[in-house]
């Protein structure tokens, strides 16, 4: 009775195995997170298939997962995945393993017009004078997400005015933020701020932009650490002054997720978060409290974290397949395609992109998100930059939970990037 | 009675405290997923979540893998478990050192086995494949399994082997005619746990697998995307992972909880 | 050696050596190899293999974070399956005392095992969200404060042991039930008739009797909570701050984050070794105390 449950078990287990053999021809396997942007190229897929007669096939993870399984495969052996999708902040470490492809020689073979492309986001993702080893896929650069409605609210601008002496409007400096901020906490009836303040990769991100907009910066044109400045202990002085008086209850817990949801709910009157969270949150379907109240700025003193993913090739993979990818890259980051799945939503690399009439008419916000693109600066991208979201995202942790005062924690800070940019 | 009534209150408590977050669970599956942070009950009722499920994210596949998986594995192992474990309680076969290094083989956090594994199974070609997973939970299962059979056999006295082999059984005969029959509820319970064991497990199945191949772990992981969490979907697939364990628990209760009458209920 | 212990000796190796062949080749060549991987000088980008000995144990055995999480590992493990075992044998003891609803209890009182740790991890976030989730609106409903359950950094440790043991008493459940199931009949049936009380019967027959299932729970389940590491993943991170750093989670972050995957797996190879010597400790103090 065993046996035969085992034989009709083991059959079927022979006949799954066999049919993840591969297919016929190329197929291009790639992981992707499961965000919008991959929905929407992944319905232009038939598109390419007819074109090309290649098939492409997106694995969906989660993004820690999806970092350790592609390292798993490009370290040794032959890569099961021949078309990388790369976040900015692996953008250091892979072509320090040697795990890329340079895509100039594919860029000059083929033609492709590399000006359009956004200098800053080729920058972001490893460009060096020597090799391009990733080209930009969309961006994910940070602004301030705010309430229109709460600012346009007449009591709480005569509060606002009898307790400071100015005008309630959006806020361009990051003491006014912050400002702000504390009042709708304490007298507006909402959080200031919704805050991820999870440690790691969610404060790291949110602590960047205060950091830019208060003047400082991380590393300077030589690549030397300038961390530790006056500057930067006024920004982190700011954010835990925010986390303490402006953010929502458990902020030191809080990811992506958690601000969204509360952003969505009407709860918060501010959120500095990703530049494409506005049409999630202007959407009267899923956010009807908020929907067409909520328009975003760049952050508060000018300049914003920038952030993006690219497409790569890995090196441990046979030429044809390595050739097909690029054949990929180089239909989806066209002109023709990029527009198309910016008129589905997509956040451009491309200038050309950003400022056609199409995707404009349909978008106007758009303009404001070309800016904050524009201006935005980097954490510091190399080898070990997931490693340093984590030092230092302890320190901005500890810091504002009161178990560190900010100068020890910006010195720590500090310290930790020099140790690991000579690591 | 008043122990009976106690015991009563005590397992209605400790039922509720189970049962009402699963609950909520469930209900978070029914609900769309903005709506699901909501603190009415029934916000808006929908099968969008199971829908979205099965159609865009395959989970169908996944739990099939899964399901396939598990009981091989478990199938595969519990044989195995159950004459080492049976060696170690009756003979103490290779003393301390192997119980130990049976056990120790899962002391070790998985982190570090997923790249020596990985390179390992990529290169017998075993990646990808419902084998290789099925192959790796069964050493997984065996050590844990081994440990939990020894236990049982070891509280069977053998006396009764010892009564079947002066009959002229042999000792295989006495192990598979006297002693499994006896230690019924341990093996249910070691077969659940082994199917557990491996229905739950998650890193081996992420790095070892693919799209084809992905388990119910995997997919249920990747529901955390870098929008949010799709906590309604997470629900959907949570409230059907339950099923298979319910099931066999079902099944098997009356073994594990019957017979329980010494003298103590009145 | 006399003829009767050969015969022993061959009639157990017969039985152990499938199990133990399977167990050395599947399991132990990984083993081998990571054993090989924790004294060399691998690192994801440079992945050759060079022998180093015992320089990566000293590594990081010389950084104040390890033993911070040494000792956060520690606390957690011994609270969880301490609350583990003393909840999951009241559960099994009190489900041998009743006749009616028996199925139902056990049927809702394992169903927490049937989730995987990332799945467990996701619910609780949710039922935990300090300002949406449920039980919060439902502490603010009855006038209680909101607790920050995972922001704070006192709380978040004793937050994720208490999830743990939501989830895992489940199987100590399972398995005392078994033991319970199988207790002999005999013993019991000789202490009614000579008189003894039901707590009396429970102390001097139903505890011993339950001795090697009991150890056997608790060891799995220190070897399971020593492991702990989807719940920090998913929830913490290791946060606030490093309250909740337990050493899975470091030697991961060491593996592929820091890409040292030599330190990260001797700080794996340094938890196994630790794990080994409570267990080995453990049943030796047991043998003791059974003489």
């Amino acid at each position: 009775m065993k046996n035969k449950a085992f034989l009709v078990a083991g059959s079927l287990a022979a006949a799954l195995w066999s049919s993840t053999a591969l297919a016929e021809g190329i197929t291009l396997r790639a992981l992707m997170e499961d965000v919008p942007e991959t929905k929407i190229i992944e319905d232009m897929l038939p598109d390419f298939e007819a074109k090309t007669g290649i098939k492409v096939e997106f694995e969906k993870v989660g993004y820690g997962d999806m970092h350790d399984k592609l390292v798993a495969q490009l370290v040794s052996g032959e890569s099961y995945y021949n078309l990388l999708s790369v976040d900015f902040l692996w953008a250091g470490e892979f072509p320090a393993g040697g795990w890329l492809e340079d895509l100039n020689p594919y860029v000059a073979k083929s033609g492709f017009d590399m000006a359009p492309v956004i200098p800053s986001m080729l920058d972001l993702l490893g460009r060096t004078d020597t090799a391009l080893p990733i080209m930009p896929m969309y961006n994910y650069s940070m602004g301030m997400i705010y309430r229109t409605d709460l600012i346009a609210d007449p009591a709480l601008a005569a509060k606002y005015e009898a307790a400071t002496g100015k005008k309630l409007a959006a806020p361009t400096t990051l003491d006014d933020y912050v400002a702000m901020a504390k009042f709708f906490k304490a007298d507006g009836g909402v959080n200031g701020a919704a805050m991820q303040g999870q440690k790691g990769d969610p404060n790291s991100m949110e602590f960047s932009n205060y950091l830019f907009s208060a003047g400082g910066d991380y590393l300077d044109a030589n690549r030397k650490v300038v961390l530790d400045s006056d500057q930067g202990r006024q920004a982190l002085t700011l954010y835990n002054d925010m986390i303490k008086n402006a953010a929502q209850t458990g902020a030191l817990s809080a990811t992506l997720d958690d601000t969204l949801r509360l952003m969505c709910a009407g709860e918060s009157f501010s959120m500095v978060t990703y530049w494409w969270m506005l049409p999630q949150l202007d959407n009267a379907e899923k956010c009807p409290k908020v929907a067409g109240k909520v328009a975003i700025s760049v952050m508060p003193g000018g300049h914003g974290e920038s952030g993006g993913w690219g497409w790569g090739i890995p090196k441990n993979i046979p030429g044809d397949q390595k050739d097909a990818a690029w054949q990929f890259i180089e239909w989806v980051q066209s002109k023709d395609v990029s527009v198309k799945r910016a008129l589905q939503g997509h956040a451009p690399v491309r200038s050309d992109v950003f400022s056609d009439p199409a995707v404009l008419a349909k978008y106007p916000f758009y303009a404001q998100a070309g800016e904050i693109v524009a201006s935005g600066k980097s954490f510091p991208v190399f080898t070990y930059s997931p490693q340093y979201e984590d030092v230092l995202g302890t320190q901005i942790s500890l810091s504002a939970s009161g178990d560190t005062p900010v100068d020890a924690a910006i010195k720590a800070s500090a310290k930790g990037l020099e140790d690991l940019l000579a690591k | 009675m008043l122990r009976r009534a106690i015991s009563h209150i005590g397992l209605i408590i400790a039922c509720l405290s189970v049962l009402l977050p699963i609950l909520w669970v469930f209900r978070t599956s029914l609900v769309p997923e903005h709506a699901s942070y909501s603190t009415d009950i029934f916000p808006e009722l929908t099968l969008e979540n199971y829908r979205l499920l099965f159609g865009d994210k395959n989970f169908g596949t996944n739990y099939a893998n899964s399901l396939i998986v598990a009981t091989l594995s478990v199938v595969l192992s519990m044989p195995f478990a159950a004459m080492t474990g049976y060696a170690f309680a009756r003979f103490r076969t290779g003393g301390r050192i192997a119980r130990f290094a049976t056990l120790a083989s899962q002391m070790l956090p998985p982190v570090a086995l997923a790249l020596p594994v990985f390179m390992l199974y990529r290169a017998a070609g075993l990646t990808n494949s419902l084998t290789g997973l099925t192959l790796i939970y069964a050493a997984i299962n065996l050590p844990f399994l081994t440990w939990i059979l020894m236990g049982f056999f070891e509280s069977i006295p053998e006396d009764l082997e010892g009564a079947a082999m002066t009959d002229g059984a042999t000792r295989w005969g006495a192990f598979w005619r006297i002693v499994l029959p006896v230690a019924a509820p341990g093996i249910l319970a070691s077969a659940v746990l082994g199917f557990i064991l491996s229905w739950n497990e998650f890193l081996f199945a992420l790095i070892l697998g693919g799209s084809k191949t992905a388990t119910v772990p995997v997919a249920l992981a990747a529901l955390q995307t870098s929008n949010g969490v799709q906590i309604s979907q997470v629900s959907a697939g949570v409230s059907l992972a339950i099923l298979p364990l319910l099931i066999a628990v079902h099944f098997i209760q009356k073994y594990l909880v019957q017979g329980l009458s010494f003298g103590s209920v009145k | 050696m006399s003829a009767i212990a050969r015969q022993r000796l061959r009639a157990g190796w017969g039985f152990a050596a499938p199990g133990l062949t399977m167990l050395a080749l599947v399991m132990g060549i990984p083993l081998a190899y990571a054993l090989v991987i924790s004294m060399s000088s691998m690192t994801m980008l440079k992945p050759a293999l060079g022998f180093t000995g015992l320089t990566n144990f000293a590594t990081i055995m010389s950084e104040p974070l390890f033993w911070h999480s040494l000792w956060l590992t520690l606390r957690y493990s011994i609270a969880a399956v301490a609350g583990e075992f003393i909840i999951g044998l009241g559960i099994a003891l009190m489900l041998r005392q009743i006749i009616v609803l028996r199925g139902l209890y056990f049927a809702i009182l394992t169903l927490p095992m049937a989730m995987s740790p990332v799945a467990v991890a996701l619910i609780w976030r949710m039922l935990l969200q300090p300002n949406l989730g449920i039980i919060n609106q439902s502490l603010a409903a009855m006038g209680l404060p909101m607790v920050d359950w995972l922001g704070n950094s006192d709380l978040a440790l004793p937050t994720l042991i208490a999830i743990d043991i939501w989830q895992q008493t489940s199987f100590v459940v399972l398995l005392l039930s078994a033991g319970l199931a199988s207790l002999p009949k005999e013993p019991y049936e000789a202490a009614e008739v000579d008189g003894a009380r039901p707590i009396q019967q429970f102390w001097y027959i139903t505890l011993p009797l339950l001795r090697p299932v009991s150890a056997i729970a608790i060891v799995i389940q220190l070897i399971n909570e020593f492991r702990t590491y989807d719940l920090i993943y998913v929830l913490t991170k290791g946060g606030p701050g490093v309250s909740t750093e337990l050493l899975s989670f470091f030697a991961y972050k060491r593996a592929f984050q820091g890409l040292q995957v030599n330190e990260g797996t001797a700080a794996a190879f340094i938890l196994l070794l630790i794990v080994l010597m409570i267990t080995v400790v453990f049943f030796w103090l047991l043998e003791r105390q059974k003489t």
